[in-house]
């Protein structure tokens, strides 16, 4: 098989129970201690920790309802938890440099793309160096023929793209991702897969990815988090060369076992 | 895109009026309709001659136009920065809206009485009457527009570090904008028919106050002159916020299906 060569220097039986656990301590970026949320007296989460490296790639999954939406959320400032606390690279966690991606793309209709783009850019008001940003942002996400063009204009997937270039124009430090393509069909979300791939190994900052999907937390990340009823119970290592192949047979071994523990949460 | 193309791309509508004044033409000169109910058009044409040669219809339509707008330029402005106050703070509306829609259902025109005591009979009471008429519809549909604002765009507003300002025009008021729009068309329809009752019961100049000179004088050719220009007038004030509507709503989808089609 020519895809099989990519994942040669992996033991063909990766399973869940001696998959390792990365030690952490050593390049902690972004520490999560002990965070808690409930709403309306209903816990959500319960006690999160976690410790994420610089330019780490985590996704984060569980199924829905599991709180998993919540911790990206208070990731990104739009909630507070009531208890535990964020640090980051010692001090105290600020979201501002910390930029969301959403499951819509939440585009203002009535800006064209280059506003779009450029709407919560310091520079915004110099116009040229405004545009030369947004023009080599979207020339990215290959868009930079629509610069002009309102949303409206544009396919689900082409919105996302936009999306994606306005929270990397601003340089984040850390990209939190809510199922970003989860509404997108197969093909442009395999697409949008490998495009983010690429602009996290080319930009350095941390992603964070709450998804349902096994396959594409497995495909993308250096680890994957598993949440289930508001603890994580689950912290692997994906220790694969990239780029990874969707047709690889430890890949999907590892996919099998993960989407058994999975399905498991739900049965009970 | 100019307001003669608009004009010029609804002619499919001016199809209608053109025949029933070519019936009604034909209909009073056959004397199927007496003169003395229903003038021909040929003779409020002739009306119209002269009132524009003498100057006095320019001078009317100023002065109607002037008390309508400047009834518009208050109410909108207040209706709009209240809709707008309430919209944002869930507070101010708690206190306010309860009175405003009290206010609201009271019909405006029911004033008359007290507004000529307040105020006589001069300018101020018709500003007044058409600013209390367009308040109305221009602040319920500010607040409309204001609420109805994808809480989504304001979320993402909030994880890009907008600031209130741009929060407040970049999103919000652009999001609330097709809602505003609608109130104002609304309201220039609420314009016109006040300041007709207005001037119809107390006045000593302007379109209402020609259309009730020409009455006593039995001159029903300016009276109906006089229904046609408001027609127009409305028709005018409708044109302008139509083209408005275009040019700032182009980004809305309904908008571009109209392009294409």
């Amino acid at each position: 098989m020519i895809t099989f060569d990519s994942c040669k220097t992996l033991e063909p039986h990766h399973n869940l129970n001696n998959a390792q656990i990365r030690s952490t301590g050593n390049n902690v970026d972004l520490l999560l201690e002990k965070i808690a949320k409930s709403f309306d007296n209903k816990p959500v989460l319960k006690g999160i920790d976690l410790s994420i490296e610089q330019h780490e790639f985590v996704a984060v999954l569980g199924k829905s309802g599991c709180g998993k939406s919540t911790l990206l959320r208070i990731l990104g400032g739009l909630e507070q938890p009531d208890s535990g606390r964020i640090l980051k690279a010692g001090k105290s966690y600020q979201a501002d440099k910390t930029r969301v991606l959403f499951q819509e793309p939440r585009l203002l209709p009535w800006l064209n793309l280059l506003d779009n783009v450029t709407l919560a850019l310091p520079d915004r008001w110099n116009k040229e160096k405004s545009r030369k940003m947004a023009h080599d942002i979207l020339l990215k996400v290959d868009l930079q023929d629509q610069i002009n063009s309102w949303p409206s204009y544009l396919s689900g997937g082409q919105k996302q793209r936009v999306a994606l270039a306005r929270a990397l124009i601003s340089t984040p430090q850390i990209l939190a991702m809510d199922e970003p393509f989860s509404a997108l069909d197969a093909l442009t979300r395999f697409n949008m897969q490998h495009l983010l791939e690429q602009v996290w190994i080319e930009n350095g900052f941390t992603v964070i990815l709450v998804t349902h999907d096994v396959g594409e937390a497995i495909l993308l990340a250096d680890r994957v988090v598993l949440i289930e009823e508001g603890i994580i119970t689950q912290n692997i290592a994906i220790d694969f060369p990239r780029p990874r192949k969707v047709r690889c047979h430890t890949l999907n071994d590892l996919e099998n076992d993960l989407l058994d523990q999975l399905l498991k949460i739900k049965a009970a | 895109m100019t307001l003669l193309s608009i004009f010029y791309r609804n002619r499919a509508g001016w199809f209608l009026p053109a025949g029933i004044l070519f019936l009604w033409e034909i209909a009073v000169y056959t004397n199927f309709i007496s003169m003395r109910f229903m003038p021909s058009p040929s003779s409020v044409a002739l009306a119209a001659m002269q009132k524009i040669l003498s100057g006095e219809l320019f001078i009317a339509i100023c002065i109607s136009a002037t008390r309508a707008f400047s009834g518009l330029l208050i109410g909108g402005l207040s209706g709009f920065g209240l809709g707008v106050l309430n919209g944002i703070s869930h507070n101010f509306r708690a206190y306010t809206d309860t009175t405003l829609q009290m206010i609201r259902n009271i019909p405006h025109v029911a004033l008359i009485p007290l507004v000529i005591i307040w105020f006589g009979i001069n300018e101020n009471a018709k500003i007044f009457l058409v600013a209390l008429g367009v308040f109305f519809p221009i602040y319920a549909n500010t607040l409309l527009g204001i609420q109805s604002v994808d809480p989504h765009l304001l979320e993402m507003g909030f994880v890009y570090r907008l600031s209130r300002f741009q929060q407040f025009f970049k999103i919000m008021i652009p999001g609330a904008l097709p809602s505003i729009l609608i109130g104002l068309r609304y309201a220039l329809g609420v314009m016109w028919l006040t300041l007709i009752i207005a001037e119809t019961i107390s006045t000593s100049a302007g379109l209402g106050y020609m259309t009730m000179q020409a009455r006593e004088f039995l001159r029903i050719d300016i009276v109906v002159l006089i229904i046609c220009i408001y027609a127009l007038l409305g028709k005018l004030a409708d044109s302008i916020v139509r083209f408005f509507e275009r040019r700032l709503l182009a980004w809305h989808p309904s908008f571009q299906l109209e392009r294409v089609s």
